[in-house]
């Protein structure tokens, strides 16, 4: 593959990451049940305020049961492509570098808002920052007739700040 | 003005602000109104009356306004305030701005009042006060008995001010006799602790309300031979005083460097948030930066770019990490499928995720703003110091928001002792000169504080000013010895007759 644009890796990696927190964050708030679906298969690492989680099932589990109504605000987001040439796996092993296409690409994105848990607008609003490394989603297809999450999240790590 | 920058002012740095013509000029016209309508003879004129009626009203130990009684107060009456109701309307915000005018920091203004009174205002509603929220935004403590507030609706301007509010008094207003009052009022006030002097909420529940459904836990630090730490250490030393040289040591031609700026993120109490001209151009927030050159052109890309970049950046200093650890949090772990500059490994290379965050001062001259970051950055190997190189760095800045979220949560001491009011208004002093016991631009905080010692002696033993410092002065500024010693001084006929403020003795 001749080497791709500024344009087209601008576009990819802003869309991507701009797709990503445009539904991730309502998820939080209002379709916990998907949660598990934003995650990829291997992860690097989870850490929400230093706790360690294992994987997108085990989030889900916490944001289903444990967590209270929250309301997430997100203020500030940037991303950044990581590798260019990211080895997404395949059902023949993983892809070599001559094979990739513009899609294979691992993306770090910074995301800076404010989340309130509970439900009243009384509640104070706790500052938060929160990267995420995103991949390209390996498998062909959505879960059952749903539209394909093109990336999933690698590694997450929040943190409240403020 | 502005040439008094950098002067000390209350103990902290004084910084002075480009004043905004405009707001200048609504100052002006509303201060002369208030002279124009009272028939004082210039706006200076309304100013200084004012100014000395405020610093009669100010008690700066009990870091105290009171505002009460207004409409009895006889240098009112006097300047014809209350003669027409147009007068009556602008005066309130007019007080304001005078207040603010003896402030050239923000920060010095925000810590110079906890408290204020309006008691015994016959005040029915809060429409001509409302301008107190703007002035008094952190406010702790406000004072509201004895006025005619028949329901929330009279003081639902205040609904979203005062977040910091931990004492109201609003006894003998009819709206306390309402059976949904104290509901409304621990509804509208998160942090309200005191409702007409009773408690109403222990400092443990407002602490309860921080809590977080996900535990704080210490930093998730997993580093490999302690490249994550020396990196780090070495970067903001570094990024503080030679970023040329920073960037020739562990970024290459690949690197990639990039900001944005949060502008509406939560504060830290007690702050307020310099103008983000220097960084605004640069910020590549998406949720604004749509289009596709300028999210290109925000994002940098090698060794040269990012050395432009950094160098148009202000000057910048962060805490030590060795001496100041608590003000910082970094998180690491390794990362695997990173790119391989060699292009020998198909399947990638491992580094580390390094998550940063922070403060750091600003420096703009002789202007220093405290400001908050959020900083990763991707490290893999490559042909820089240490044999790393750094793939990403990207950067969110916000305004100051303190270390106190990621603090280990531990036991609450309440800081306010039950059942005792906050506000006790001394007894007014007498005769004291415009400013006398006022903060000024300049005026030395220990100035400040033995004016208002002197005008304490004064007001407890009729004496003039010049003879309540002596005494003062004369005995170490230790208030009993001075009163002692007036006693004494007093009984044996030792205090000529010019001691005494006229009509007191």
């Amino acid at each position: 593959m001749a080497p791709a644009s500024e344009d087209a890796l601008t576009k990819v990696s802003t869309d991507a990451a701009t797709d990503f927190v445009q539904s991730f964050y309502p998820a939080l708030q209002s379709n916990r049940g998907s949660i598990a679906s934003f995650y990829n298969q291997t992860i690097s690492m989870i850490l929400f305020n230093g706790n360690v989680v294992a994987d997108g099932k085990a989030v889900q589990e916490i944001f289903v049961n444990q967590m209270p109504p929250a309301h997430y605000e997100v203020q500030s987001f940037d991303c950044q492509i990581i590798n260019q040439a990211y080895p997404t796996p395949t059902a023949t092993g993983l892809k070599a570098p001559n094979e990739t296409t513009l899609r294979d690409k691992s993306i770090l994105v910074l995301v800076s808002g404010y989340v309130r848990f509970g439900e009243s607008r009384d509640l104070p609003q706790r500052g938060f920052s929160e990267t995420f490394v995103l991949v390209p989603n390996p498998s062909a297809d959505g879960p059952k007739g749903k539209r394909k999450r093109e990336w999933l999240i690698e590694s997450q790590t929040f943190r409240l700040v403020v | 003005m502005l040439k008094m920058n950098g002067f000390s002012f209350a103990g902290a740095p004084l910084t002075i602000q480009t004043y905004d013509p405009s707001a200048n000029g609504m100052d002006q016209t509303m201060i002369s109104e208030v002279s124009r309508n009272s028939g004082a003879p210039s706006t200076a004129d309304t100013k200084s009356k004012m100014t000395a009626i405020l610093s009669k009203r100010y008690f700066q130990p009990q870091k105290l306004l009171n505002l009460s009684k207004l409409g009895s107060d006889p240098d009112l009456l006097a300047m014809g305030i209350f003669d027409s109701t147009s007068t009556e309307s602008k005066f309130f915000p007019a007080l304001m701005k005078v207040w603010e005018m003896n402030f050239d920091s923000s920060t010095a203004r925000r810590e110079a009042v906890e408290s204020v009174s309006l008691a015994d205002n016959q005040l029915a509603n809060i429409t001509v006060v409302t301008t107190l929220a703007q002035s008094f935004p952190d406010l702790k403590n406000l004072d509201l008995s004895n006025n005619n507030f028949k329901d929330s609706q009279s003081l639902i301007g205040w609904r979203w001010k005062f977040r910091n509010l931990e004492f109201l008094d609003l006894t003998n207003s009819p709206f306390s006799a309402d059976p949904s009052f104290k509901d409304t009022m621990l509804k509208w006030y998160p942090k309200l602790r005191f409702l007409n002097n009773t408690e109403v909420r222990t400092a443990e529940e407002v602490a309860a309300q921080k809590k977080t459904p996900i535990p704080v836990q210490a930093p998730h630090f997993q580093d490999e031979s302690q490249i994550g730490e020396n990196f780090i250490k070495a970067f903001f030393a570094g990024y503080d005083s030679n970023r040329t040289e920073l960037l020739n040591s562990v970024y290459d031609n690949n690197s990639t460097f990039s900001l944005n700026v949060n502008t509406t993120a939560p504060r830290a109490q007690q702050t307020e948030t310099a103008a983000w001209d220097p960084y605004i151009k640069r910020s590549r927030n998406l949720l604004k930066i749509n289009h596709l050159p300028a999210r290109m052109s925000r994002s940098f890309v090698g060794t040269d770019k990012i050395r432009e970049m950094w160098n148009s950046l202000p000057q910048t200093r962060h805490p030590d990490i060795g001496g100041h650890p608590e003000e910082w949090l970094i998180e690491c772990f390794p990362m695997p499928g990173l790119p391989d500059p060699s292009g020998q490994s198909p399947t990638g290379v491992g580094g580390l995720l390094i998550m940063v965050h922070g403060k750091f001062e600003e420096i703009n001259g002789p202007k220093v703003d405290l400001r908050s970051f959020d900083r990763t950055f991707i490290l893999g190997p490559g042909g820089g110091m240490g044999g790393i190189r750094v793939i990403n760095d990207i950067l969110c800045l916000r305004a100051h928001g303190g270390h106190e979220a990621w603090m280990l949560e531990q036991p609450i001491v309440p800081t306010t002792q039950p059942g005792q009011p906050p506000i006790q208004p001394p007894v007014a002093p007498v005769g004291a000169p415009d400013g006398y016991g006022m903060p000024a631009p300049g005026k030395p905080d220990a100035q400040i504080q033995q004016e208002q010692s002197v005008m304490q002696i004064s007001a407890k033993t009729g004496m003039t000013l010049p003879y309540s410092e002596m005494a003062l002065s004369g005995n170490g500024w230790n208030l009993d010895a001075a009163l002692k010693n007036f006693e004494e001084l007093k009984a044996q006929g030792q205090l000529p007759p010019d001691a005494f403020l006229s009509g007191s003795v």
